[in-house]
């Protein structure tokens, strides 16, 4: 199985590399992003003390979180966005009759590569982060391992849950569904508690991006550790389980183009 | 004139052929502005009524809207749409069009030529021109967008910005886009006089000209075309 994946992978990344001016440019844009929605609130924070308590480099944090979790989908498991074109173009058909399981073919489609530099960014971002937090020791880089893990799991079931909507709805193979949730995910990369309650809500049990980047700060401020600890893991594991069931609910709707 | 229209024509059809592709793409970039919205107001609210570096809360929920519409009057769908030409080669379509590359692209959008989006349409293009070499576009697409939101002061307004990166931005033309247009709106001072921002938004348009005659130019001579 290990090795089916990672010989996809690297075939990807040959058929990736063939271009090369566009290689470049795809990791310079994953940089380039992450920098300017960095901006935002290094502008902010330039005229204001803080935002609602939180200092400038615990928000850092918060998006290198996302950025991580962010990044590596899209290195794992870019094949994902790539289920709407799939499904408009018929090519699940080639998915569907191979005798490997749908679902882990899909999240070995493909290879985003404007999710290494972002993952490598997030990673450098985090560590700067932590050493200007003062919290650099073994135990906070442990739980930001699995802060990162459980991050993961999130960010792969809300795009695969966003993206498996493209077997109801008729797109034109575009990703405009999964993009508007993200866009609402987004959301998360400041603290939620300066959002009025619905949108809190919708942060922490409906698109949970909460729990990927602003809940792991809170536990590392040490605020309420085991209940936030074990709502990251519960909404981890529901949300991995229910999008398996999503996709699986999707293919059975899916209708061929004849081949 | 009535090319012009015939072409603007067919890509609204184009673009309404799948309904909630459609809506959804009308109604995503509204997330953002809420978004923004509901930031300012918080951060607003827990100042105090008091202003954020002389811009008050109203002066900000009128610049916001504004930023937005003149962000959003240009979608990102044309060069999307011109570098997945190159890619499968209906791009010769366009080329064969009795009506210049250039003015298709700004057919197929805008009507109004006003400089800012002029400026922006130029911008656009020439970086969908740049598709020619790399033959993807997300890459080029993103870099733009992700630059040209945050220097022509659509997700944060540049008189916010720290003094250094002011002056820096105002020596790109991404300013030129948003919060220049924005601040004669609403107003504001400018880093210059108004003539002399109405100069440099035609000096810029000028390059963006020049270098699109340039690109266009090199790309004719050596152009690849993908089937077809």
């Amino acid at each position: 199985m290990i090795r089916i994946y990672l010989k996809m992978k690297e075939q990807y990344i040959k058929t990736e590399m063939e271009y090369t001016f566009n290689f470049w440019m795809m990791l310079i844009s994953g940089v380039v992003t992450r920098l300017v929605a960095m901006a935002v609130p290094f502008v902010i924070y330039k005229s204001l003390p803080d935002i609602g308590g939180w200092k400038e480099d615990e928000i850092y944090l918060i998006m290198a979180l996302l950025s991580i979790s962010d990044g590596a989908c899209s290195v794992f498991f870019e094949g994902i966005w790539k289920i709407p074109e799939m499904v408009f173009h018929g090519e699940l058909d080639n998915v569907l009759s191979r005798p490997v399981s749908p679902l882990f073919q899909i999240l070995s489609y493909g290879l985003g590569l404007q999710g290494l530099a972002v993952l490598a960014f997030g990673i450098v971002m985090l560590l700067v982060s932590i050493v200007r937090l003062g919290r650099f020791r073994p135990a906070t880089l442990v739980l930001c391992a699995f802060f990162v893990i459980c991050g993961i799991a999130i960010c792969m079931s809300v795009y695969l849950i966003g993206n498996s909507l493209a077997f109801w709805f008729d797109t034109g193979g575009r990703t405009t569904l999964p993009y508007a949730i993200v866009k609402i995910g987004d959301y998360a990369k400041y603290p939620s508690s300066i959002y009025p309650l619905f949108m809190r809500l919708i942060l922490l049990f409906l698109i949970p991006f909460s729990f990927i980047g602003e809940i792991p700060v809170r536990i590392l401020r040490g605020e309420n550790a085991l209940p936030y600890g074990g709502g990251l893991v519960v909404i981890s594991i529901v949300f991995v389980v229910v999008s398996r069931v999503f996709f699986y609910r999707g293919i059975r709707k899916y209708e061929s183009m004849g081949m | 004139m009535k090319k012009f229209f015939t072409l603007t024509g067919i890509s609204i059809q184009k673009l309404m052929y799948y309904k909630t592709s459609f809506f959804l793409n009308l109604l995503t970039p509204f997330l953002t502005l809420a978004g923004q919205f509901l930031l300012w107001n918080a951060l607003y609210g827990l100042q105090g009524a008091g202003s954020i570096r002389g811009m008050t809360r109203q002066e900000m929920f009128t610049y916001v809207p504004i930023a937005f519409v003149l962000n959003n009057l240009l979608s990102w769908t044309t060069e999307n749409a011109l570098s997945r030409e190159i890619r499968n080669g209906t791009v010769v379509a366009r080329c064969i069009r009795p009506v210049s590359f250039l003015s298709q692209a700004v057919a197929a959008f805008v009507p109004s030529l006003i400089l800012s989006v002029l400026l922006r349409i130029l911008l656009v293009e020439v970086f969908s021109l740049l598709c020619f070499f790399t033959t993807g576009h997300f890459g080029i697409s993103w870099t733009r967008i992700a630059l040209c939101d945050f220097f022509s002061g659509a997700l944060i307004p540049v008189s916010l910005f720290p003094g250094w990166l002011a002056r820096i931005t105002y020596l790109t033309p991404f300013p030129y886009m948003v919060q220049v247009p924005a601040a004669v709106l609403l107003g504001k001072e400018l880093p210059a006089g108004l003539l002399q921002t109405f100069f440099l938004q035609i000096f810029w348009i000028g390059v963006f000209l020049f270098v699109h005659w340039r690109l266009f130019r090199r790309i004719r001579y050596n152009m690849n075309i993908a089937g077809g």
